[in-house]
């Protein structure tokens, strides 16, 4: 996509503005969105394979009945961790990530809204995870499981420092969240391409959004809840101590409250990234988008009405129980809607079988078995012989795999030319995907059978006798290919680093706005802003299409738009490289970390924490007040 | 009709479990079978559609496979064609919610049966969870004929058992997939489930809901049997013990009470009122020691005495070593508690 | 520096078939919603709400499943420190909503004068909100009641510790420079947040000092 008013100086020029300095110092000060989120991409994916040995290793302790592999102890740490590990920090960083990486190019703007707070929310979700493993390695690992019901979390039950790693690591996660959905949701309603409408928004996009709005409805009610967890603990407050007034079902709705959302902040991501791989492989805009965009939504309000179907077994009122049956039952509408509009989509296309549709067409041969035994647990008296069991571990696996990660995969590998300028090797992605859908199978679909013979989750260890030996040798062997999987994944992302094939701009022929720049991305996105006139603008644009100029090449500028009409209305400095948002998370980790010991961390801390804010919100440049009154008294303005 | 074809789903899955002791698919009790029923009919329904929506996947992939495809894309797509495709989505959407909606009303109707209260006068036995075992306590009008056990329900074919669940500390839940489904035993409240069995056998419990260390080795065993020896075995259980019928379970006794089991362990009729650990009047009558772990053999009872953590890591019952001597009188002693 | 705001129009460019529009004649500064930092404050308001919703949820709740609550023979909170939170309260709207016009105006020394006058309320709520915790007569362990009631009331505190801290700061900012035409939104953005925390603190203090005594 040329660009005829900007020369080559322009463009040297708007890159020596727009570009990350070099030097450590340098990367660790980037505001650059793409850099922010490839550290985000890949740290969790560390995390990912973390918490993937994890389960490989829990894997071997049940291959057998009554094994000693793994003492109670140690498997109890382990699952906890597993579970934690992968929704805190793997699954929804990895969704934000893509989104943070991706949303200001699918918009087609320069950087997210607030470029330091993005960079600050990365070292703060790093210094989260950190905590979680320094723990389990210093036998101060989690241990009451990813939902740690109390009162076996609470203090009586759970003695020393465990839970409270557990809790605090919560509040880094939720901070690193909430950051990523305030960028989003401002990116979006502020500085999309002129022209680009809602009704325009790619599906990826939206589902961005939705998920931010979610997400700020949702992860301050987990932050809070493990706050009065961490502070029964530390200063004996009494909110889940039954004795004194308090309930142990209180922790509960707080925490599903915010769990069930939890795994739709997860999903809805997943639903965008369907949408955007299916056109380019299937050679047509999405059916439906309308439909889609407001099943996403029905979605997500929706999935803030369910949260006690996690509780069925707990003893609450049955009109509670009969409310949550029916709202869970709901939820399959909408979600339903999707399946037939990308299935309608297909039909009508042209499919090309590339390894990113590969992973699209996965999601309907796994999800929807996650959904209909969602369907079966969603029923309260079937729920009741099959929560807390391993038909739990099997629907999850089964949701989060073929609805999350697969199609996480495609997106990764569809969008992994946009950011690194090279294509993955096709032959190992088919590869890395046929082993892992076989592995994933193998794995969870015996998980159904122990399940109905009786197994309940969690355990450490069962009875021979029962048989539950079969079902859950097969699974163990299963996690073996699992990981075979991710390792061929792996050296084909090494591979494909090193020397994989060069992408160009465009490799996929597909239709939206990050496909008309160059690949790698360069640091300022788009050296014009386009103006968008459709809902597949790469296919529409041609060498005539209208475009924004009068940007600055020498200071970071990004075009504000209008929220209805889309229309310019200003133009926003962003700030450019700063040390201080990681002093600032640096600060915050301290006082964080030490809240797990005392509560004076909270006073202390909040000083350096305000030390840091400020160092990061001071300006460099500007005047002095009394020259500024006079300048500015001189100046009319209109439309302020 | 619907009945019918439950009945013989579940003969087919019973044949195929083989009995399994701890199965929602091989049900012994009104509750569960209802459930079982429901919740076969929903599988149907589930592999249907799972199979209907992968075929029309499947044949949409292979729809214009063989043409040649150009790389030119349909940017705008025929109105008369999308609409056309849009009906079938709503139809489909349609269709769903139908199905949705008998599939809650269905829900509603069952879970409002199996919850209901019992028509004829009920059981009531109240279970207090530990960690990790299961206290059982029979309840009558008359208190002096309440009593107390651990580890094993007896009940008698064909009469309505309620459940009072309690917990003494974190969260437990009971659970015999045979009779129905599971119900959390939660500190601060009661929780109620009840069970009406049909079939006699012996079926296993096991606690559902993560409760601590030894969490996995946390079951129970239900007997179900008819109404005469049911009474028989309450009968027997509201015995206390019998004074020791020879020197060796004397001198049984004798190293019982001196040594630390009467902390927590009580034995009616012997002087121990411990209520930390099961009631251990009537023992030797159970089919497993542990909580479901361990067979109620003589090997296996002098291991666990001398050193629970054993089976048990984290149990809360001490090691109590012994001289081989005191352990045979002991064993004796215990025996001799049916 | 702040330009006439000017409507873009298509300019003729090299090549007149193609549309160009030029932005460079677009202001640099806008309020409300037209200010990208306003999006972030609404963000927040957006969390910190929730996460006094949260709080306010689990003391009725807690509320809910005691038969007396507060338990008997626990004292009320005092009436009158919250009573006089809120008149202050109250009463710091005017300012506030001054500071906001005089920052749409761009009156820099107006501006400074109530974003000072601010700081100042600011502190005296965070004082006033110390004695509140106190003047609630009980302690944070002495039964779930206890606990919930200084959940709400540190919930609000921290918010309100972090907006007069912001505008505490600002104040200073303004008196010593640098200062840059993006501070007017910003003082606008305050005023914004600065009502959200009126209405907050309102609301969490009726809920602590008035349930008990329904």
């Amino acid at each position: 996509m040329s660009a005829p008013a900007l020369t080559q100086r322009d463009l040297l020029e708007l890159k020596r503005t727009w570009d990350t300095p070099r030097g450590f110092w340098g990367w660790v000060s980037s505001v650059d969105h793409k850099v922010v989120a490839i550290r985000y991409v890949v740290t969790a994916f560390v995390f990912f394979l973390l918490a993937g040995a994890l389960a490989l290793l829990m894997r071997i302790q049940l291959a057998g009945p009554e094994n000693h592999f793994l003492s109670p102890d140690l498997y109890n740490q382990f699952f906890t961790t597993h579970g934690t590990t992968m929704m805190f920090l793997f699954a929804v960083p990895v969704m934000e990530a893509v989104g943070l990486y991706m949303v200001p190019l699918l918009i087609g703007t320069r950087n997210v809204a607030f470029p330091r707070l993005n960079n600050f929310g990365y070292w703060v979700y790093l210094m989260g995870g950190v905590l979680m493993f320094a723990g389990l390695f210093s036998n101060t690992g989690p241990d009451t499981g990813w939902f740690s019901y109390v009162p076996l979390a609470g203090p009586e039950f759970s003695p020393g420092k465990r839970v409270d790693v557990w809790a605090q690591m919560i509040t880094f996660t939720e901070i690193a969240a909430l950051v990523s959905a305030v960028e989003i949701i401002a990116t979006v309603f502020k500085q999309r391409a002129p022209g680009m409408t809602f009704r325009r928004l790619p599906l990826f996009v939206w589902a961005m959004v939705i998920t931010s709005f979610m997400v700020i409805f949702a992860m301050p009610v987990v932050a809070t809840a493990s706050q009065m967890l961490a502070m029964d603990r530390l200063i004996d407050t009494q909110f889940f101590n039954p004795a004194e007034g308090g309930s142990a079902i209180l922790w509960q709705h707080l925490f599903w409250f915010f769990g069930h959302p939890e795994v739709y902040i997860i999903f809805i991501p997943a639903l965008g990234m369907i949408s955007a791989i299916l056109p380019a492989m299937v050679r047509r805009p999405v059916f439906g988008h309308r439909a889609l965009v407001i099943s996403m939504i029905a979605v997500g309000f929706l999935s803030f009405a369910l949260w006690a179907h996690h509780m069925f077994a707990t003893g609450l009122p049955e009109g509670a129980n009969m409310l949550f049956a029916l709202t869970s039952g709901a939820i399959a509408v909408p979600t339903g809607i999707q399946i037939f509009c990308w299935i309608a989509t297909i039909w009508s296309g042209r499919p090309r079988f590339q390894v990113p549709f590969l992973y699209v067409l996965a999601f309907f041969f796994l999800f929807i078995i996650g959904g209909m035994t969602g369907l079966l647990l969603a029923a309260v008296p079937v729920d009741l012989q099959v929560t807390d069991t391993y038909f739990l571990p099997a629907h999850i696996h089964y949701v989060l795999i073929g609805g999350a990660v697969f199609p996480l995969l495609g997106a990764i590998t569809f969008w992994f030319p946009k950011a690194t300028g090279r294509l993955l090797d096709e032959r190992l992605g088919r590869w890395s995907f046929w082993l892992l859908f076989i592995g994933v199978n193998l794995t969870f679909f015996p998980m159904h059978v122990s399940a109905l013979l009786g197994m309940p989750r969690r355990v450490y260890t069962y009875l021979p006798g029962l048989g539950w030996t079969l079902p859950n040798a097969l699974s163990t062997l299963g996690s073996m290919v699992i990981a075979v999987a991710l390792l061929v994944l792996l050296v084909n992302v090494a591979r494909s680093l090193a020397a994989g094939q060069v992408a160009g701009d465009d490799p996929w022929h597909a239709d939206s706005l990050e496909w008309t720049i160059p690949s790698p991305a360069p640091s300022y996105n788009y050296a014009v802003i386009p103006v968008v006139e459709g809902i597949a603008p790469a296919w529409e644009r041609s060498e005539s299409s209208p475009y924004v100029t009068g940007l600055s090449t020498t200071v970071r500028e990004v075009l504000l738009t209008s929220v209805e009409d889309v229309e310019p209305e200003s133009r926003h400095e962003q700030p450019g490289p700063t040390i201080w948002p990681f002093v600032a998370a640096m600060a915050t980790t301290g006082l964080i970390y030490g809240l797990i010991f005392t509560v004076w961390a909270v006073p202390i801390g909040a000083v350096f924490v305000t030390i840091g804010l400020i160092g990061w919100a001071w300006p460099r440049r500007g005047h002095s007040p009394d020259e500024f009154a006079e300048h500015v008294a001189a100046i009319t303005v209109e439309g302020a | 009709m619907i009945r019918r074809l439950g009945e013989v789903a579940f003969a087919v899955l019973a044949a195929a479990c083989g009995g399994a002791p701890q199965s929602p698919l091989n049900p012994a009790g009104a509750e569960a079978r209802e459930v079982l029923t429901l919740g076969a009919i929903y599988t149907a329904l589930a592999v249907l559609t799972y199979v209907l929506v992968n075929t029309v996947l499947v044949l949409g992939l292979r729809r214009r496979r063989r043409t040649v495809l150009p790389e030119v894309p349909e940017v705008a797509p025929a109105e008369e064609d999308e609409r056309r495709l849009g009906r079938k989505v709503r139809n489909a959407a349609i269709v769903t919610a139908l199905i949705l909606a008998v599939y809650v009303g269905a829900t509603w109707a069952v879970e409002a049966h199996v919850t209901s209260s019992p028509s004829t006068r009920p059981i009531t036995i109240q279970v207090t969870g530990r960690q990790w075992w299961w206290e059982m306590r029979y309840q009558d009008s008359v208190p002096s004929q309440t009593f107390i056990t651990a580890n094993e329900l007896h009940v008698p074919v064909g009469r309505p058992v309620v459940m009072l669940l309690q917990s003494e500390d974190v969260i437990h839940s009971f659970w015999v997939p045979a009779l129905n489904g599971k119900k959390d035993l939660v500190p601060g409240k009661t929780n109620r489930v009840v069970f009406t069995p049909r079939e006699a056998g012996t079926f296993r419990g096991q606690c559902a809901e993560f409760c601590g260390f030894q969490h996995a080795h946390m079951a129970f065993d239900v007997v179900v049997e008819s109404q005469d020896a049911y009474d028989a075995w309450v009968a027997a259980q509201r015995t206390p013990a019998p004074p020791p019928d020879d020197s060796l379970a004397a001198r049984g006794q004798q190293v019982f009470l001196s040594k630390a089991c009467p902390t927590c362990h009580a034995i009616q009729g012997a002087r121990a009122f411990g209520s930390r650990g099961p009631d251990l009047t009537h023992v030797a009558s159970r089919q497993s020691l542990a909580a479901g772990t361990l067979p109620n053999t003589r090997g296996h009872l002098a291991g666990w005495i001398v050193d629970p953590g054993r089976q048990k890591p984290g149990t809360r019952m001490p090691p109590n070593p012994m001289s081989g001597e005191e352990l045979e009188a002991l064993l004796a002693y215990l025996e001799g508690l049916k | 520096m702040t330009g006439p705001v000017r409507h873009f129009t298509p300019s003729p460019a090299a090549e007149p078939s193609r549309r160009v529009y030029d932005a460079s004649g677009l202001p640099t500064v806008g309020f409300g919603p037209k200010s990208i930092m306003w999006w972030g404050v609404l963000g927040f308001m957006l969390i910190e709400g929730t996460t006094i919703g949260t709080a306010v949820g689990s003391y009725l709740y807690l509320s809910g499943i005691e038969p007396q609550w507060p338990p008997p023979r626990t004292a009320y909170p005092g009436l009158l420190v919250p009573s006089l939170k809120v008149l202050v309260l109250l009463a710091s709207v005017l300012p506030s909503v001054l500071a906001d016009k005089a920052a749409r105006r761009f009156d820099f020394r107006g501006m400074r004068r109530l974003e000072t006058i601010m700081a100042v309320i600011g502190l005296v709520v965070v004082a006033l909100q110390f004695l509140e915790l106190r003047n609630a007569n009980i302690h944070w362990d002495a039964h779930a009641y206890g606990s919930a009631v200084w959940l709400v009331l540190i919930a609000y505190f921290l918010l309100l510790a972090t907006d007069v801290a912001e505008t505490v700061v600002f104040a200073v900012l303004l008196h010593r420079g640098p200062v840059q035409e993006s501070h007017f939104p910003d003082a606008s953005d305050n005023s914004v947040y600065w009502f959200f925390s009126v209405v907050t603190g309102i609301l969490t203090s009726a809920l602590v000092a008035l349930v008990p005594r329904l």
